[in-house]
């Protein structure tokens, strides 16, 4: 089989820039599929509504607080935790787990303290 | 998904933090943008102290590559001594070799941070092409700082609505890694075509 200068076939230069030609097509469909995402992505990101994100299990006492723009006392009432750093590191999954009730009534109480706070601080 | 990992960064933290940013540069299949992402927004929570998050991530995701690069090498001196009596695959790991001794540490300094989910396979691919380790080294642990800070730092400023931005910079991250790919499949397109038109030696 004659080789060039590369010491390449003419087989091996066929299979390379095939090669390179469906890496640039996927990379071209995954431009496209990314840039459409990024789109949708941006727009909830940007969106009035959603600039708070329902409070989820994963989440911890002091995330919470932040993410709500609340004191983090009104989070540590609200769910009963004591003052001596009892909030650091649990997530409220945990937290519901340990005194045996169900997440959603967590989350519900904390959505009342906080919409109680902000009805009082507008 | 990512909520599962979210959970794990708030009740393991550091632990977390770095074990994920050392296996993700190892292949494994983690979302060690969002467990950055978290690592920032519990830091800005104060759940997490933010100088602990970035050095422990920086240190796993650095320790994490030489260990990719270390296998690499392992597998460059295996594939080389299958090669000896196979010359033309031996021509075509010369001429791969070349490619990576030329455009490696430009590959290894953007697959850290910018085309992220490609970091393992260059590293893979740096060391089995026997790029130099301080070259490597040196160009890594620029592009992790970029990655580790960009990251942590996103996640501290905006991570108080982590879901959205785990999702706009997960789009951002893919968006970019594509159009890296599409650069380099370009570059080697022409490159290849070039090189195609000259004339053979004989």
């Amino acid at each position: 089989m004659p080789a060039n200068h590369n010491g390449f076939t003419r087989r091996h230069r066929t299979a390379i820039r095939r090669l390179l030609i469906t890496v640039l097509a996927l990379a071209l469909l995954g431009t496209t599929f990314f840039a459409v995402r990024l789109t949708t992505a941006t727009a909830v990101w940007t969106d009035p509504a959603r600039q708070f994100e329902p409070i989820a299990g994963w989440m911890t006492p002091r995330y919470v607080a932040m993410s709500w723009q609340v004191p983090p006392e009104v989070v540590g009432a609200a769910l009963s935790l004591e003052q001596d750093g009892m909030g650091r590191k649990i997530t409220l999954a945990e937290l519901a787990d340990l005194r045996g009730v169900p997440l959603h009534s967590l989350t519900g109480d904390l959505t009342t303290a906080i919409a109680a706070y902000r009805a009082q601080h507008p | 998904m990512t909520d599962l990992f979210f959970s794990l960064v708030a009740n393991w933290g550091l632990l977390i933090i770095g074990l994920s940013a050392y296996f993700s540069c190892l292949a494994m299949p983690i979302p060690t943008f969002a467990v950055m992402l978290a690592g920032g927004a519990f830091a800005a929570a104060g759940d997490l102290v933010l100088w602990q998050v970035i050095t422990v991530a920086y240190t796993a995701a650095v320790a994490g590559d030489q260990t990719g690069f270390q296998l690499g090498r392992f597998g460059g001196q295996w594939l080389t001594a299958r090669l000896v009596d196979r010359p033309q695959r031996a021509a075509l790991f010369a001429r791969a070799v070349k490619v990576v001794d030329r455009w490696g540490t430009v590959g290894v300094f953007f697959s850290t941070w910018a085309a992220a989910p490609l970091g393992p396979w260059v590293n893979f691919a740096a060391g089995a092409a026997r790029l130099s380790r301080w070259r490597f080294t040196l160009w890594d642990a620029l592009g992790e700082a970029i990655w580790v800070a960009a990251y942590v730092s996103l996640g501290y400023f905006f991570g108080t609505r982590l879901d959205a931005l785990t999702e706009l910079v997960a789009d951002w991250g893919g968006l970019i890694t594509a159009l890296c790919l599409a650069t380099a499949a370009c570059i080697g397109l022409i490159r290849h075509t070039q090189n195609s038109h000259k004339p053979p030696d004989h």
